[in-house]
């Protein structure tokens, strides 16, 4: 945005009567500007007001009766609660969990490592039509779902929660 | 970030944001208000006021909570002084076509400082904001143009002609702020 206030008047403006503004032709531009920044020094290294305590404590009283309130957590749902699954911990690692438990040699991979591969699991499971065209050659060497109805209900479970 | 935390609930946070901020905020007040310490603390409490209400919606890539202060502090303390020259109409010895005669009355005879503030209240509000940011804050060019809402050349045209008119408002005074004879 630009300065838009109308033109100064004739002896406030820059490029003539240098010596007039500066309180006469004895004084060069330089000095004026030496004696301005000499006043802003004095104005720096002056004190500058402290804020009162009264004024600190209207201002954290002033945050006090503004700030949000958490939310507390409510009684978790019965949805997709049931014995034997791990509660509390987030939807990466269910299902790192039971990729696990779905291809155990994969163990070495680590955490990431089968969240990642788990992650493409349940991209698999939500949109099925994304990963479809790819099914037939990974069918050909990995069967996706062993009979483990565990896990089958952990990502129904999930799924559903 | 802090301002985040507060957000959140955290308690401490505020705290934290109070001490952090409330004593510069009060010392730019003051030095753009001309020294009224009263009027600096509300200026500096509604700033405040002003970021505990924004704060749920604070967005992290918005400007710095310092910078976004001095936005809001400063406009703050160009409408207190607006008000001020409202409440005191100028009269014929007050006009600032003329700051040797008008304008310059009202300072304080050898006090620099003094000298310095009056004649910072002649000047347009831009002009006095930027010369302020500036030369008393000690900012940068590129943050008082980001505080001031305008680009880094418009802010250099703002100091440039701020220093002039005060060149020209304080050269009568020379003799009594003590530099008469620095360059004779």
């Amino acid at each position: 945005m630009t300065d838009h206030r109308p033109p100064l008047p004739p002896h406030l403006q820059s490029g003539s009567g240098a010596d007039a503004r500066n309180g006469g032709a004895d004084h060069p531009a330089e000095a004026s500007d030496a004696h301005l920044d000499a006043l802003f020094a004095a104005a720096r290294a002056q004190a500058a007001p402290q804020p009162s305590a009264r004024v600190m404590a209207r201002i954290l009283a002033d945050a006090d009766r503004l700030q949000p309130r958490p939310v507390v957590a409510g009684p978790p749902t019965p949805v997709g609660r049931r014995a034997g699954i791990n509660h509390g911990q987030g939807w990466a690692s269910t299902l790192a969990r039971a990729a696990a438990r779905l291809w155990p040699d994969l163990a070495p991979v680590g955490g990431v490592g089968l969240a990642a591969l788990a992650g493409g699991l349940w991209l698999g499971l939500a949109a099925p039509d994304l990963v479809a065209p790819l099914l037939p050659a990974v069918q050909s060497s990995v069967e996706l779902f062993p009979n483990d109805g565990d896990v089958i209900a952990d990502f129904a479970l999930f799924q559903e929660g | 970030m802090l301002l985040a935390a507060y957000a959140a609930g955290d308690g401490v946070a505020a705290g934290q944001l109070v001490a952090r901020h409330v004593p510069w905020l009060v010392a730019f007040a003051g030095r753009m208000l001309g020294g009224d310490g009263a009027e600096a603390e509300d200026v500096a409490q509604e700033a405040m006021l002003r970021l505990w209400r924004i704060a749920p919606d604070w967005h992290p890539g918005r400007a710095q909570v310092r910078t976004w202060l001095y936005r809001v502090a400063t406009n703050l303390c160009t409408d207190r002084l607006r008000r001020r020259a409202r409440a005191r109409p100028l009269g014929p010895d007050d006009d600032v076509a003329d700051p040797a005669a008008g304008a310059l009355a009202g300072m304080i005879a050898a006090d620099r400082v003094g000298a310095l503030r009056s004649a910072l209240q002649t000047l347009p509000d831009r002009q006095r904001q930027a010369v302020v940011l500036r030369h008393l804050e000690g900012l940068a060019n590129p943050q008082i143009a980001q505080i001031m809402d305008t680009g880094v050349e418009a802010v250099e045209s703002l100091l440039a002609r701020g220093r002039r008119a005060l060149v020209s408002t304080l050269a009568p005074r020379r003799g009594s702020l003590g530099y008469e004879d620095d360059n004779d």
